[in-house]
């Protein structure tokens, strides 16, 4: 399964949910789908402003975790 | 979504045809007789017949209302979101309604008096009924789809 750190990395850049919205022109309620990790997908585009807001690689934002059977 | 002309004339002849339905349905009692010729013919050669013919043709009437009534329901969500959990379990009692009249269909041609064009459309309410599941199955996916849609970010 994967892991949205979206949440660590605004941390890390001290940045909050409504800056990062509008800097990579996102609505704050997607934004907040996405940081609580309910989106089903992720664009590149969005990925891509995001790593260029954030300053940080994918794997930074997006982990791999093995699902618990 | 714009509201396209043909589901805006679709939605006026539903209307139409709901308003037309009810006002038959509730004056058939009285209308019967004298519009009817064929039923008259009918009611004088077999005993019986107006008592049979006439709680069978409200009872058909009544899910007929109910399937335009569904129908006028669907259209309305077009210019707004039409792919709705609500549409799909629409379309299902449709289909329902759908096997439930011809169920009516065949009983009568088997109990009462076997025509072979209440037969034949008994067959045909079986398609549409099958029809409407299908319908509504696809519908159902397409909630799925819409769904993932809004949630990729």
């Amino acid at each position: 399964m994967i892991i949205i750190n979206l949440d660590v990395m605004m941390a890390k850049r001290k940045i909050g949910l409504a800056e990062l919205a509008e800097r990579i022109d996102l609505t704050q309620a997607n934004l907040s789908i996405l940081k609580n990790g309910k989106g089903k997908a992720i664009r590149f585009s969005t990925l891509n402003r995001l790593c260029s807001e954030l300053n940080c690689q994918p794997g930074d934002i997006l982990e791999f975790k093995e699902d618990s059977k | 979504m714009k509201e396209p002309v043909f589901s805006r004339i679709l939605k006026y002849m539903l209307y139409a045809a709901f308003v037309v339905g009810l006002v038959g349905a509730a004056t058939l009692p009285f209308t019967i007789d004298r519009f009817f010729f064929i039923f008259r013919t009918a009611a004088s050669l077999m005993p019986g017949y107006r008592a049979a013919i006439l709680p069978f043709l409200m009872a058909v009437a009544v899910p007929c209302l109910w399937v335009v009534l569904e129908m006028i329901f669907m259209l309305n969500t077009i210019p707004a979101q039409p792919f709705v959990m609500r549409n799909v379990k629409a379309l299902y009692r449709i289909g329902v309604i759908f096997f439930v009249l011809a169920a009516a269909f065949f009983l009568w041609c088997i109990f009462y008096y076997f025509s072979i064009v209440i037969f034949a459309g008994g067959f045909l309410v079986v398609g549409s009924g099958l029809f409407a599941f299908t319908l509504s199955e696809l519908i159902r996916a397409a909630v799925v789809l819409r769904t993932e849609n809004e949630l990729t970010i």
